[in-house]
């Protein structure tokens, strides 16, 4: 278990991006969620220590509390568009970054074809890297990643410009690579958490809107998603809508429908109100505009 | 797992080839004998002045060697998306910065030494061709290596840093070479006389003090290589932890 308690964070002095976050991460998958701009890639990096900051991030792995040099020494890190040494053949980069780590063992040319062939990219060992497609750099990214063992992986929107089909591969490897290791992945790709996310992280404006199973995430709406015709609403009806967060609205039939979620109690007049089943936008849009609000 | 160490096979692998022309140019100025010609020797104030190519090769056009090369060394440590995940290594300040930059000097210097010892010969055998030439009553004029050898030492030294320091805020290697290519056409050109005796390139294109140890350049230049390598240092304790 790892945890990490009232993490802030800005840029400037008066504009802060993080805002006192405070989460933990189970071994597993943990998809770490918000709009852009929310502060995920900030956060990610201020946790990888790849933010000048002036005191060191302090992160409590099973009870012990570790931070600089400690931390990096149990973590790996894949940012957004792995590319390092690009002219170098793949085997370079991986005992580059394998002495890098002060992984002595990972440096052995066995052990770096054993680490390639656990992400499919052995037979672009001596292949320079910017000759190699995208999807075999992300590839290539991972291997990196596994090199010296860590406990924790972090990646950063890992999938970002990759294609659906491969992106479904890069998936299936990331479940088969990182299996039984803490994994925080950042992404803001919704179709990636129903494939990926055994818990998750949601901020928004840099302050925590959930965090907790995926799911009890993708079920903490279920019956509280309502469907509204907006046509001659009552004063009570008018009200439960103001206190709801709008999560659309559509030209229907009978007028303007409007679509809200609200964890309340049901509305009084239950019968002209639809109940529908919240799909992943409803609760992600919920939540972020509740972070949002504080 | 301790703390990582820097792979310098990275920094051989990527600095191999400009190093080698860098290495050849120097061979070639030596095998031409192009330090003997000297264009003029006078005294003045009981100083004598010499006018030779001697620092125009080995330190001017040498320049360009170096800011390239120090730009192919460093390039992924300041380039953003690779900087982020060297960051991310346990690696100290002196794996991935100080001990490159002290063995980049080290490589750089070692090689023009023996290239500098010679070419001060040659430039000794012109000064006394000269003498000869225009039958002039100077005596005991013997040109001495070490302005030379310190002169070469600080534009080195000075231009490593300069470049680095340049590199850490524009976060483009095409741009950080350009700017300081044409920094150094400018300070040799336009700019020459702002500078004066403290211009980083004075000796390359004037006459120099021939008896002076250490020109009045090499302290403008070991100053703000002192200046700029704190810079640097702090620049690398504030992101690496």
């Amino acid at each position: 278990m790892v945890t990490v308690k009232n993490l802030s964070y800005g840029y400037r002095k008066n504009k802060q991006v993080l805002h006192d976050l405070s989460f933990s991460l189970r071994p597993g998958m943990t998809l770490l969620v918000g709009e852009n701009g929310s502060g995920k890639s900030t956060l990610i990096k201020l946790l990888v220590s790849a933010l000048p900051a002036k005191q060191d991030v302090e992160m409590e792995v099973d009870g012990q509390t570790l931070r600089g040099v400690a931390l990096k020494q149990k973590m790996a890190y894949l940012p957004q568009g792995f590319e390092i040494y690009p002219t170098m053949k793949v085997r370079e980069i991986l005992r580059f970054v394998a002495k890098a780590k002060g992984a002595k063992a990972d440096m052995a040319p066995d052990r770096i074809r054993e680490i390639a062939c656990s992400v499919h990219v052995e037979s672009f060992l001596d292949q320079k890297f910017k000759e190699c497609s995208i999807g075999t750099q992300r590839r290539i990214g991972i291997a990196t990643a596994l090199i010296g063992n860590p406990e924790i992986i972090i990646l950063d929107e890992p999938t970002a410009g990759v294609d659906p089909k491969e992106r479904i591969h890069f998936y299936q490897l990331v479940k088969e690579a990182f299996a039984g290791k803490t994994v925080l992945l950042a992404t803001h790709i919704l179709d990636d958490m129903d494939v990926l996310a055994d818990d998750v992280i949601m901020i928004s404006e840099g302050r925590m809107a959930y965090s907790g199973a995926y799911r009890d995430f993708r079920h903490s709406l279920d019956g509280h998603v309502y469907e509204i015709p907006t046509d001659a609403l009552t004063q009570s009806e008018s009200d439960y809508v103001k206190r709801s967060v709008l999560l659309g609205n559509y030209e229907g039939d009978g007028g303007r429908v409007y679509r809200v979620a609200n964890r309340e109690t049901s509305p009084d007049a239950a019968d002209r109100f639809t109940s529908v089943k919240p799909t992943l936008e409803d609760i992600w849009l919920y939540y972020q505009e509740m972070g949002r609000n504080g | 797992m301790g703390r990582g160490k820097w792979d310098f096979r990275v920094d051989v692998k990527v600095a191999w080839l400009p190093f080698c022309c860098y290495v050849l140019f120097l061979v070639w100025v030596v095998a031409t004998k192009k330090t003997v010609y000297i264009g003029s020797l006078r005294e003045i104030e009981g100083v004598i002045f010499v006018s030779s190519d001697i620092l125009y090769y080995f330190q001017f056009i040498v320049s360009f060697f170096v800011i390239f090369l120090t730009t192919s060394v460093f390039a992924e440590t300041y380039r953003p998306i690779s900087n982020s995940l060297i960051r991310t290594f346990p690696l100290s300040i002196h794996q991935i910065w100080s001990v490159r930059t002290l063995k980049l000097c080290a490589a750089l210097y070692v090689v023009m030494v023996p290239v500098i010892l010679v070419g001060t010969a040659q430039v000794n055998d012109g000064i006394q061709d000269f003498i000869q030439g225009f039958d002039l009553s100077l005596e005991h004029v013997v040109f001495s290596p070490y302005p030379i050898l310190l002169n070469c030492l600080g534009s080195i030294v000075f231009l490593v840093f300069a470049t680095q320091a340049l590199f850490a805020l524009t976060r483009h290697r095409a741009l950080t070479t350009m700017l300081l290519f044409v920094f150094c056409v400018l300070v040799a050109g336009p700019l020459w006389k702002l500078f004066g005796q403290y211009n980083p390139f004075y000796g390359c294109f004037s006459p120099f003090p021939i008896e002076s140890v250490i020109l009045p350049n090499v302290w403008s230049l070991l100053s703000l290589t002192l200046v700029l390598g704190a810079a640097l240092f702090f620049y690398f304790k504030s992101l690496v932890k």
